[in-house]
């Protein structure tokens, strides 16, 4: 009676051993949630708040133009009232050449109006398709580009 | 002994001459960094055509919001394969036009374009194959 369905044979890990097998049990889940967790924020790392952002107008019309003979782009932006505005990123597209601009200095206030121009070179560029305005905001103490919040506009006229 | 060096060192060589002249001209691998590169549509369509004046495929693309590009990748399937790497930084959520030559009289039609973000992966330029963008059809430019 010494096989192993004997019950008074008592065999198995000594409580140390399942301390220290719990605890690696704990430390795997543990890592697994977190990078599961941490892949989900990334991809998902846009931005909560739309901060409505627009053209400004005056008199009706549309403040974007095209400026040929010092060959700039002037504009003006309209911040909503959701979030302040912590900067731009500006992308040109002409018929040649795209050229991206990352305007630091333009902090666009709730309800604000912003004011800019670019330097755009329509020799190299060719001639303007389509301008499309991405507004940086801070969330969650990190700075982030709204992307899905950006504002495009084409058929851009003379000034 | 000698002889077996020697058939090493002649092994090494062409595995290395392989590479530089047959191998791709990045590395490749699936990154898993979510870039969310995509074509940039322009005039409610994606902005990808064949120029049939400077025989070039014109593609615009926009990087996603999470990192800068070093560049793209393109893989053309066709009559004749072909790829290209567009070497030009590209920053978070900045545009980037790109031209790839091809000649569709004398290369032959084209089944497949492939897209592949290239980013730095461990110092690395790599083209991102989980993050692919494919297309199947390609009409003739009209920038009107």
């Amino acid at each position: 009676m010494n096989g192993p369905l004997n019950p008074k044979r008592k065999k198995g890990i000594t409580p140390l051993m399942a301390t220290l097998l719990l605890i690696s049990f704990a430390v795997a889940v543990g890592t697994v949630v977190m990078n599961f967790a941490r892949a989900q924020v990334d991809s998902q790392a846009q931005c909560s708040i739309n901060p409505k952002l627009g053209l400004a107008k005056h008199n009706g019309l549309q403040q974007i133009c095209f400026d040929s003979s010092p060959s700039i782009l002037k504009f003006g932006l309209q911040n909503g009232f959701e979030i302040d505005i912590e900067g731009l990123v500006v992308s040109v597209i002409g018929t040649q050449r795209a050229e991206t601009f990352e305007l630091n200095e333009a902090v666009i206030n709730r309800g604000s109006i912003y004011r800019g121009s670019l330097n755009y070179d329509s020799s190299v560029l060719g001639t303007i398709r389509q301008v499309k305005i991405s507004p940086k905001i801070t969330l969650f103490e990190e700075q982030v580009i709204c992307v899905e919040y950006s504002l495009t506009v084409e058929n851009i006229g003379a000034c | 002994m000698i002889i077996f060096l020697v058939f090493v060192l002649i092994f090494v060589i062409g595995i290395l001459i392989y590479f530089f002249y047959f191998g791709p001209p990045v590395e490749e691998a699936e990154c898993g960094l979510g870039l969310g590169l995509k074509v940039l549509a322009v005039g409610g369509k994606e902005d990808i055509c064949y120029d049939q004046a400077r025989k070039e495929i014109h593609l615009t693309v926009e990087n996603g919001p999470i990192s800068s590009l070093e560049g793209v990748y393109v893989k053309i399937e066709g009559q004749s394969k072909d790829d290209f790497l567009l070497e030009e930084p590209i920053s978070k959520a900045g545009v980037f036009i790109g031209k790839v030559p091809y000649n569709l009289e004398k290369q032959g039609s084209i089944t497949q374009i492939e897209i592949f973000p290239v980013a730095l992966v461990e110092d690395t330029a790599t083209a991102c194959l989980d993050e692919v963008l494919e297309f199947n059809s390609l009409e003739i430019c009209n920038f009107g």
